[in-house]
């Protein structure tokens, strides 16, 4: 009776564990069978690219041809492949992908492509078309080798999980690794085409804070000066790293005393400003309001050296308030140069701050006046928007591009836009959808 | 009658031995790691003023987020908690990643909390404050994409990628 009961549990337990299985394996095959289909239709639409000769058709060819790359770089993310390398692959999606992207774009308004374009248009086939057949072969080995994503993943991230001495031999070989392998291999062969002058330039990364390299007794001693302490008792604050990151920093580590948690600030290498700081104390029960936090963020700030801030979002959330300010010069608001500040509201005191891009682009800026006026930008916007009274603004690119422009605050319905328009071209720059407290939503 | 006893005493340790068995996973420790990708950062967004407010799409995002960061970070410091949530909004804006945070998240092995389930359980309250904080702008790992904490996952693709910091336990990468 015993025997039969447990028999049967046990019977029913190895059921369930191999439907879960099952269904997990088939979500990893649906990926993979996708990853194929894009990658195929890739080619396909390139082709087609290649043989059209109308604006139109081009253009079509290429907004297709970007689906489908998109479309397979989500499936690989949805691969087990955490182990197996597929950097050049995917580089090289991404690659297809911005230059279908922009080719698109720029086709929608009429313009063919030049002969450098298409030439390179022909090398992304031909990879696209080697890509596609390796994976087909991939494919096959999954199917003529009953093999499985559960099974391979299971060997994959237990071989990587183990290896100590930084060697990527520890991924098990079989067939579907091999594939893989000759498709990397395969790819990093394919010449890669200058896309300079066809694409927009990668975003570059922030420069550094202007100003001659600190010591880490600079560095400390600016941290300090930040947190308004004139020492620290007990235990000494210190620069605990120096990170390689955009800009460069000290990271300050200063000891908990006085009411307040350690507190952490990374100072520049460069110039010696502050960029974040962190107190790391738990938060209590509140005792002030946001809208009082935000006297005393301005207030911290004006006592900081910040001078002319405008507040431009406000958001409050587990017992803190952040403040978003920036910086404005003769009435421009200027959006480059902005902070947030979080008060946290059980003690009313300022317990964080971020301002990298204050610190890194803040100067004096000269600019002419607006080429337009502010009646000719109004006309750039749409009329079925009701706008509010423009200010004028300093925004910037992806690529740290200052432009000058009238920034007009208007609703559809109950929903906040921000347009942007250029002051000298009266062009429509960008728009930005915010929440009632200037926090633009995602 | 003590012989039963005894059979019964060892088909219940088998069971068990078996449920064990298949609990078990081949890979521990909180690592965010897919192997083979990433060489740059492309710099973020939190660059710009770039904050986000309460919305439908947002809520799901920091729910989930927060969520992460309270399985991987438990018992880290809170500025590691932060770091955790900045890895995965760099992650969106890298080249080798997923576009959105779910995708990021979901994608398969890149975090063991979500592989182990344990992202199901109720997220603590500073990991809510933390992803806030990240997704506000503060990223103390200084750009980085990848993470892993040494005294648990030895991966053999840390040895590819640039080491930014160390924030408790947790050793952060490009």
């Amino acid at each position: 009776m015993l025997v039969l009961f447990l028999g049967l549990a046990v019977f029913r337990e190895y059921r369930l564990r191999r439907e879960i299985e099952v269904r997990t394996e088939n979500q990893y095959q649906r990926a993979f069978q996708e990853v194929i289909y894009h990658v195929d239709g890739l080619e396909h639409e390139l082709g087609k690219a290649l043989a059209a000769g109308s604006a139109t058709q081009t253009a079509k060819a290429f907004a297709d041809a970007w689906r489908h790359s998109e479309s397979a770089r989500s499936a690989i993310g949805q691969l087990p492949v955490g182990s197996v390398p597929l950097s050049a692959t995917e580089d090289f999606i991404g690659r297809v992908a911005a230059f279908t992207y922009t080719l698109a774009q720029r086709g929608a308004s009429g313009a063919s492509i030049s002969e450098r374009e298409w030439t390179i248009l022909r090398d992304f086939q031909r990879q696209a078309k080697f890509a596609a057949d390796e994976l087909a072969g991939v494919g096959r080995a999954f199917s003529a080798g009953a093999l499985r994503w559960t099974d391979f993943q299971r060997d994959t991230m237990a071989a990587a999980a183990t290896r100590p001495d930084g060697t990527p031999t520890g991924v098990p070989s079989n067939q579907v690794t091999k594939g893989f392998k000759m498709l990397e291999d395969g790819m990093t062969r394919f010449p890669s085409p200058d896309l300079e002058g066809v694409l927009p330039p990668p975003r570059k990364k922030l420069p550094q804070v202007p100003g001659p390299a600190v010591s880490t007794d600079e560095a400390v001693r600016a941290a300090l000066d930040f947190l308004g302490l004139e020492t620290v008792a007990g235990r000494r604050a210190r620069v605990v790293a120096r990170i390689p990151s955009d800009p460069e920093a000290y990271r300050v580590e200063i000891p908990p005393g006085r009411g307040r948690g350690t507190v952490w600030v990374d100072v520049s290498v460069k110039g010696g400003r502050v960029l974040w700081m962190m107190d790391e104390s738990p938060i209590g029960p509140a005792t002030i309001t946001p809208a009082m936090a935000e006297a005393v963020a301005a207030d911290f700030l004006a006592s900081r050296g910040f001078e002319n801030m405008r507040r431009i979002s406000r958001q409050a959330y587990q017992g803190v308030a952040v403040v978003g300010f920036a910086h404005e010069q003769d009435g421009v608001l200027v959006y480059p140069d902005h902070v947030i500040v979080r008060v946290a509201l059980d003690s009313g005191s300022v317990d964080g701050f971020e301002g990298t891009n204050y610190q890194v682009f803040h100067r004096a800026r000269r600019y002419g006046a607006p080429r337009i006026t502010e009646g000719e930008a109004r006309a750039a916007v749409n009329p079925r928007l009701e706008v509010g009274g423009p200010r004028l603004a300093i925004i910037m690119d992806d690529f740290y591009r200052e432009t000058l422009v009238y920034e007009f605050r208007g609703a559809i319905d109950d929903e906040t836009y921000l347009v942007y328009v250029n002051a000298d071209t009266g062009e429509e720059e960008k728009i930005k959808r915010v929440g009632p407290e200037g926090v633009e939503t995602l | 009658m003590q012989r039963a006893g005894r059979v019964f005493a060892a088909l219940v340790v088998l069971v068990a031995l078996m449920v064990v068995l298949w609990h078990i996973h081949p890979h521990t420790g909180s690592t965010a790691g897919r192997a083979g990708r990433g060489v740059e950062r492309a710099a973020t967004e939190s660059a710009s003023w770039h904050l986000a407010a309460p919305g439908q799409a947002y809520s799901y995002n920091f729910d989930l987020m927060a969520r992460v960061i309270s399985a991987e970070a438990k018992g880290e410091p809170y500025v590691g908690q932060v770091a955790v949530g900045a890895v995965i909004l760099n992650r969106t804006q890298h080249p080798h990643f997923p576009k959105t945070i779910p995708g990021v998240i979901f994608e398969p092995d890149a975090f063991t909390a979500v592989s182990q389930g344990t992202i199901w359980l109720p997220p603590t309250s500073s990991s809510l404050r933390a992803a806030q904080d990240a997704l506000a702008g503060w990223d103390p790992t200084g750009g980085a994409v990848y993470y892993y904490n040494p005294s648990k996952a030895t991966n053999w693709w840390v040895a590819t990628r640039r080491f930014l910091v160390q924030i408790g336990d947790h050793i952060f990468l490009r």
